[in-house]
Parts: structure tokens; sequence; C-alpha cells
């Protein structure tokens, strides 16, 4: 079964995704909401990478919360999602994992340096065709490799 | 008589006590008394005399008489002190003798002399002189007289001598003297030429002795009275300039050598001997010093001229003559100036000649100086100019180039006109003049000269990346093209922006006098000066040029976000009022109830955030915000606090387990339908909406997951305000955060971690809200992990202040 990790904070879109690739794709969809999640649960990730991952850029650190740890000095929510993917590209354990970084932006208001080379680009669309195709083409990317 | 030994021991012994030039008539008088006489005449010949040829004349040199007669008078070579000179032979004879001229001259009858006795000598300059002894009483001279007056006229001439270097050393000295306090700085200059010139005349007893001076840096060329001293009491109204060659004093300014007319009265007649040793000099009269002669010894025969001895002499260094000392006339006997005495007058002047080019040096060095402090000042006052353009954003860069200039003439001396070239692609333009002979060539303005090939020395210097250019002579200066015929010097400096050439400063000069010392390194400063205020002014503009596209682009984005509010504003509304319909209609299941409530509470979400993006349109561009105010009913009002309410928790991630409680007791006293004893509120009912779902917002997005949001109202401040409350357990609000939270684009950084979106201008625009109402948003920072946000509206006293329009509309 296609294993997607699904990183998305805005719940309502997340909801709407995930269903859409459960019911269009029959994939194991796992989500998380914010970048303190992933890093938190970035152990049991790599313990059993997904096939592909699917990530917002733009990312709040954590919800509110008493005892939430504080984002990094350095860190912005503009790309969280990035920083998301450079973890799982430069983790041996998830380097394989492809990914595809889904955004409300266009790509070309990031610039070309931030983005990184293996991964797919895809606008968010109110459909979630064009990500549902960009997760096929990567299955058969993979299949033929 | 004595005899000879001890008459000679007596002369000697009486000149050696003299310390004046009056000295010599004492020596006289003690031959006179040696020899039993009644007086003493010393004659000379004057200069271009021929004994031989008997041309010329013989002019009593000094004399000693015991009366108050003025023995003016000259002799030919006929009369017997021509004969002895001619003989070489001392001579003894009787006034009645026929060797002395018929009639008898003027002098020798007033003398009553009987006898006269003379002796040939010469003059430590070599000068053939006669001593004539006069003698009254009816006794001839003896041989042994004309013996004495032999041994006399041998070492008269060195005694004499032997005066005039004593008094001469002693001058020089003391003028030495002077002009060292003066080099200390105890006298003053003026104060020290003067001195100088009363030491002289102290020593020479003249009718008039005066200094002139030139200062190149005043006029170059020009001597002008520097001190003086007279025996005449008036204000000078005399010439108090030479050019060099005027006049002889300006023939003396001219050279290097003194010069010494022995008579002034017979300059016409001595016209050749005059020319042949000082070829053009041209004597004028300028002090009409025959009449301030005549005046002085009170003469009233406008033909008598008393002796009128003139010597000048220059005031120089080993380079250069710097002006010239000129003594006129005596005022005492002896009424001629010698050859020894024209020497120390010239000593005199080589020491004038080193104080004054000392005081040109240190001038020179003040100067510099001042140049220094004016180019500082004037940068000063640029940057101050410069300023207050930016300040008043006027920037007009020709002016600016022309204050540059101006400061350039002021610290460089002798500088005429100039102007300032930029580079223009492959041209230079002129860009700004400065100087009065621009004015007749107009064209020569709007110049413009190509880089390459070389179309000026400006081209050239830009061309070929050169620093300043100094041209001491426009000759030398390559590929020069002149804009004024007069120009004789020119400076060009680079106008730099970094390591660009950007311009050229051109300063021209129209005198032969070389530029100062300093000038590169000045007009190096002015060009790095101006190539700054050029770069700023490009940058200036570059800036000042996006500022405008900037300003045109918020414009129009201004316009974009208003035309955006505009057109969603009625599909989201009816978006919304749909979903509402159908969640009032209550045929749908739970589940389809949930998500139309979502579907409504997105709506809601997306109807306020285009109206966040019309006030902030409005804003942006600085327009009021408009009101439209309606009296707020009870009902109504409750109603929408329940939907903001039911649209924020629907929008909540679920998750998270936040809920919104509405509290709307204290919202009884509101007015409704029943209006009496009722609390009147106005306000713009989309507007107040607007607030209530933006600190809503913000209360669900920073809360903390499983607490409540109490949302409440009620009346404060002694009834005179209508407050709605809503309070949160969530990131914490210090206190010196919470006045931050109404500032455009203001975030906490808590707030950014928990939320990625958001831009900060959501308490901003609740904040204009309010005020426009006349209310106020008021923060309290969180107080036992509660933080409470409430929005204030003055309440209106009374039904009467209602506006109608809106009280019936209210009514409607």
């Amino acid at each position: 079964m296609l294993k997607i990790l699904l990183v998305e904070d805005d719940h309502l879109q997340c909801a709407y995704v995930r269903q859409a690739l459960t019911s269009t794709l029959g994939a194991d969809v796992t989500t998380k909401t914010c970048e303190s999640e992933f890093r938190l649960d970035f152990e049991s990730i790599t313990a059993a990478p997904p096939d592909i991952a699917v990530l917002d850029i733009m990312l709040r650190w954590a919800s509110p919360s008493r005892d939430a740890k504080p984002a990094p000095a350095d860190s912005t929510p503009y790309h969280a999602g990035l920083r998301c993917a450079q973890m799982l590209s430069e983790d041996p354990r998830t380097q394989n994992v492809k990914i595809i970084l889904y955004s409300v932006l266009p790509k070309e208001d990031f610039a070309p340096a931030l983005l990184p080379k293996n991964a797919v680009y895809v606008v968010k669309e109110p459909d979630c065709q064009n990500l549902i195709d960009a997760v096929n083409d990567l299955q058969l990317a993979g299949a033929a490799g | 008589m004595e005899n000879g030994g001890q008459s000679i021991i007596r002369l000697v012994q009486v000149a050696a006590v003299q310390h004046r030039l009056e000295g010599i008539t004492e020596m006289l008088r003690v031959v006179s008394e040696q020899m039993g006489s009644w007086g003493t005449l010393l004659w000379l010949t004057a200069p271009g005399s021929n004994i031989q040829a008997g041309t010329g004349r013989l002019f009593v040199a000094a004399y000693w008489l015991p009366s108050d007669i003025r023995v003016w008078h000259e002799l030919n070579f006929d009369s017997m002190v021509g004969a002895v000179l001619r003989s070489g032979e001392a001579a003894a004879i009787g006034c009645d003798d026929p060797r002395v001229a018929a009639p008898a001259p003027r002098f020798m009858r007033q003398s009553e002399a009987r006898y006269i006795c003379l002796a040939p000598m010469k003059m430590p300059d070599d000068a053939p002189g006669v001593l004539e002894v006069y003698r009254r009483e009816d006794r001839p001279f003896s041989q042994a007289d004309l013996d004495y007056l032999n041994q006399v006229s041998a070492v008269f001439p060195s005694l004499l001598g032997n005066l005039t270097d004593r008094v001469g050393f002693k001058m020089v000295d003391d003028v030495t003297e002077i002009i060292n306090r003066s080099d200390q700085h105890q006298v003053g200059r003026l104060e020290t030429f003067r001195k100088v010139a009363n030491r002289v005349n102290a020593t020479f007893s003249c009718l008039e002795v005066s200094i002139f001076l030139e200062n190149p840096a005043e006029a170059e060329g020009v001597f002008r009275l520097a001190a003086f001293q007279r025996v005449w009491e008036s204000p000078w109204t005399e010439r108090a300039e030479y050019k060099r060659g005027e006049g002889a004093t300006g023939y003396v300014c001219a050279g290097v050598d003194w010069v010494r007319i022995v008579d002034l009265a017979h300059y016409q007649e001595d016209q050749a001997w005059i020319q042949e040793k000082y070829p053009g000099l041209k004597w004028e009269d300028s002090l009409h010093i025959r009449d301030r002669a005549r005046d002085y010894f009170k003469l009233d025969d406008p033909e008598a001229c008393p002796p009128l001895s003139w010597m000048c002499a220059p005031i120089r260094t080993n380079r250069t003559t710097w002006g010239a000392i000129r003594c006129a006339g005596s005022t005492r006997d002896p009424f001629y100036f010698d050859v020894w005495q024209a020497k120390f007058l010239d000593g005199v002047a080589v020491r004038l000649g080193a104080c004054w080019e000392n005081y040109l040096g240190n001038l020179n060095k003040e100067q510099e100086l001042h140049a220094w402090w004016a180019l500082t000042r004037g940068f000063q006052a640029m940057n101050r100019s410069v300023q207050r353009r930016l300040n008043n954003k006027t920037w007009d860069e020709t002016e600016f180039f022309r204050e540059a200039m101006r400061l350039a003439h002021q610290v460089i001396p002798n500088t005429d006109n100039s102007d300032v070239r930029l580079v223009d692609g492959s041209e230079l333009y002129t860009a700004a003049v400065y100087g009065r002979d621009w004015d007749q060539h107009p064209k020569s303005q709007k110049a413009r000269y190509p880089l390459k090939p070389y179309g000026s020395t400006s081209s050239y210097l830009v061309a070929e990346k050169k620093g300043v250019l100094i041209y001491d002579d426009v000759k030398n200066a390559p590929h020069y093209k002149p804009n004024f015929e007069e120009t004789r010097k020119i400076i060009e400096a680079p106008i730099e922006d970094g390591d660009n050439i950007t311009g050229v400063l051109c300063i021209r000069s129209n005198s032969p006098r070389p530029f100062p010392e300093n000038v590169k390194l000045i007009a190096g400063l002015l060009g790095q000066q101006l190539g700054l205020y050029h770069s700023l002014a490009s940058q200036i503009r570059g800036l000042q040029d996006l500022e405008r596209k900037n300003r045109e682009m918020i414009e129009t984005q201004g316009k974009t976000i208003g035309d955006v509010h505009h057109q969603v504003k009625s599909p989201i509304i009816s978006s919304y009022r749909t979903a509402q319909n159908l969640i009032a209609c209550g045929s749908f299941s739970g589940a389809q109830r949930q998500e139309l409530e979502r579907l409504r509470g997105l709506c809601s979400k997306v109807a306020r955030v285009v109206r966040n993006m019309g006030v902030f349109s409005d804003l942006s561009a600085q327009r009021p915000i408009r009101l439209q105010r309606t009296l707020l009913l009870q009902h109504k009002l409750l109603q929408m606090l329940r939907e903001s309410c039911a649209d924020h928790e629907a929008l909540t991630d679920p998750q998270r387990n936040i809920h919104f409680r509405l509290d709307e007791k204290g919202f009884d006293d509101v007015a409704g339908k029943e209006r009496a004893g009722k609390v009147l509120v106005e306000a713009d009912w989309a507007l107040l909406e607007q607030c209530i779902n933006n600190i809503m917002d913000n209360a669900a997005k920073y809360s903390y997951d499983g607490t409540v949001v109490r949302v409440w109202g009620g009346i404060q401040a002694r009834g005179t305000e209508l407050f709605m409350a809503v309070a949160n357990e969530g990131l914490e609000v210090k206190p010196d955060e919470a006045p931050l939270l109404k500032q455009r684009g203001y975030r906490g950084r808590d707030a950014i971690s928990a939320t990625g979106e958001g831009s900060g201008i959501g308490l901003w625009i609740v904040d204009e809200i309010m005020q426009a109402h006349g209310g106020r948003l008021a923060i309290t920072p969180t107080q036992n992990g509660i933080t409470e946000v409430r929005l204030v509206f003055p309440i209106t006293k009374g039904v009467e202040k209602l506006s109608d329009a809106q009280d019936l509309a209210s009514r409607r």
C-alpha cells in the first residue's frame, strides 16, 4: 500500500487532502499538523518511512500550548516545510522518500536555491487533482527506476 | 697758528668723537680755527664734470662759517677752485687777485674775506674736491698755512670716510635691531617700516624718506607706500604707488642697484651723465620736492632752489626686488648725499628686503591656513546646504556646483572663471559655470567635448583617468581648447565616484602668477567633494524615481485591493447567507449540518479577510474610515455574536477542543424594540462585525487546547460606555506588548510560531475602526492566564441625540 506522509497545518485542508488521497489512491496517509510535531515524530517517521511526503511549505511551529517548546531562533513559518524536506533528504533512512512540496504560492515565489532539487512542486488547487497526478507520476517514476 | 702736527691731531681728535654726519662741519671748524680763519668750504665736482675740459660745475658739499649764511652757490671751472683742481697744487691768494672771478661772487662779498687758501684733495670715492679757507683779517696765508692745509686735505677724506662709516654702520645696525624685533613679533610690520624710515631720517636728515613695497598677492608689479617720514605736515596726497619702471622710484624698483642724483635742481642739465649711469631713468618730481624745499628753507625767490640731493635703494633679496627706500633732500649741512651714504642706504634696503620676504612667506603660510580654514567652512556650508535640500526634497545640482566653484575661487587666489563638466556617454557636457567671463561667451556655457579623440584637456583627464592636472601655462596643457583668450593658467580636477571619473572641475586664471603650492590638494578635495555630491544626487534621483514608482504601485495595489474587496464582498456575503439559510431550514443531518456550519464559517472568514483588505486599502491611502452608523439593537447584536462564536468554533480544529461561550446577560440593557431606559449605541454594523470577528479569530488562534473563549458584554464607566469582551486562555500578552499589538504589522514571536498565517494588521484595523467610532480597543495584558480584549463604544445620551435618518432606519 502506498504510504504518504501529509504535513499540513490547516485542519480543514488536511482532512480534505487526506480524504482525497485515501479515496482516490487507496493510500495510507499519516498526518502531522505543525513543524514541531514533525520534528518530534521524526524518529518514528524514519522507522517506517513513507513512500511520498506531501509537505505544505508554510507551517506553524506549534499550536499554542503551555508546554510547547519554543521555535528555533532563526526559523520562521514561511519555510518550515522546506526544513522538513531537508531533514528527510539528509537522513539516510529517509533520503529515498519522494517529496512533494504543496503550497498555495506559485513556485516562482521561492528562490530556486531554497527548493530541494529532488522535490516536486504542486500548487494547491480546489480539487486536489494535480496533487493526485503528481503522486501517480512519482509512483510511475519509482517503478520505472 | 699751531704747528702742523698738533693741528692735525686736534682735527683727528675732533673727527673721532663725531657721531653724526653733521660732524663734518665740526671738522671744518677745526680747520678754520687752526688756520686763524673766518670759515672753510669743502668743494666737490659734480658728477659728469670734466676738469680739464672745464665743463661741469663745483658745489659746496659742506662748510663751516661763524654765521647763518647758507653756502649753496656753485662755481664753474674758470674759478680759482677750478684752477687749483686743474693744477693739483695748493694756493693762497688775496681776494683782489685777478684769478678771482670779477665781480667777486656774492658769498665772497658777504664773507668780507681778504684772503683765501685752497688745497686740492681726493674724496673716498675718488671724486676731486678742494678745501677753501677764508680769512678776513689783513694777514695773508703763509707757506706754513699752505703746508697745513695740504696736510689737512690729505687726511680729511679719510677722516670723513671714517665718520661716514661709523654713522652708516650704526644706522644699519639699528635697522637690523628694529627688524629683528619685528621678526620676533615684538613690533608690527607697518610700525617696523615706520621706525626704519625714522631711523634713516635721523641719520640723513632728509626732507622726505619713504619706503615702497610690493605685495604680489595684492597687486603684482605695484609698489605701494609702506612708510614715510618727511618735514612737511599734511596727509599724503602725493603719488602713493609706482609700477615697475615708473618715475625714478619705479626705476629703482625695477632694478637691483641704488641710484644717487647729486642735485635734482640740475636734473635737466645733468641728463647726459644721468642717462649714461642710469639709462631710462625719468624723474617726475611727483613729490613737488622743489616747492617743498623752498617752503622748508623759507625761500621767497621762486627761482631759487636749495640743493636737492636724491638717493634711492632697491629693497631686494637675492631673487627679487620687492620695493625701494628713497631719501630726498637734506635739511642741513651737508646738503648733498654722497656715495657712501647711498651705499649705507643700500645696506638698509637689503635688510628690509629680507624682512619683507620673510613677512610675505609668513603671510603665504597664513593665507594657506586661511585657505584650508575657508575650505573646511565651505565644505560645512555645502553639507548643510545639501542637508537642507534633502530635508526639503529639492535638489538643484547646478546650484550646488556653482556653490562649489564659488568656494574654489575663494580659496585659490587669482582665479577668474571655472566650470563643471560631467560625463554623458562618450562626451563631456558643461553642467555649470562660474565667473563673469562666461557672460560674454553664452555658447561656451553649453559646450560639449568628445572624450575620444580628446576634445579638451578635460577629455584627456577623464579618458586617461588622470589625477589633478595643473598648468601654469595653458600652452603646456594637452589638447587644450581655450574658452577665453585671457586664460593663462588652468587647473583640472577629476570629479570622482569611487574608481570612476564622472566629471571634471576646471578652474582658470588670467594671472601670470603661479598657483600656490597647496592648490593641487585643494582642487583634488573639491573634485572629490563634488563627486560625492554628484553621486548622492544620482542616487537620490534614483530613489525619488523608485519612490514615485513605488507610490504609484501602492496606489495601484490599493485600488486593486479595494476592487477585490468590492468584487468579492457581495458573492461571499451571498454565500454566507445561503449557508445560513440552509442551516436554518434544519433539514440536514448532523454531519451535513457541521459541514454547512464550516462552510458558513469559511465564508465568514473570507468575508472578514476581504473586509480587512478594504479597510487596509482605505487606511493605506490615508482615506478616513467612512461609518454608516446605525443604532445597535440588542437582538441583532446577540445574533451576530452567536453566529460569530459558532463560526469560529466551527473553523477551529476539533482536536484542539476549543469552545466559544457567549454570555448574553450583559446585553440586557442594550436597546431593542423597547428603548425607554435602554442603552443607545450607534455603530457601523459591518465594521462592528469586522472587529468582533478579528478579535475572536485571534482568540481562536492563540488559545490553548481544551480551553473556552468567553464572549460577553455590558455597560461600564458609570453607564457611559458599552463594551464587548473576548477573553481567552492562551499565549501570554505581556504588559509592554499590549500597546504594540495595535501597531500595524506587529506580531509577537510566539504568535508567529503558533500560526503561519496573518500579517499583523487585524488589531491595527480594529483600533482604527474603534477610534473612528469615538471608542477604543482595550487590551488587558494576561492576568492569571487570561487575556481580555474589549471593544468599547460610547453610549449616546438620549434618543434625541440619534440621527433621525439612522433612527428611522433602525426602526425599520
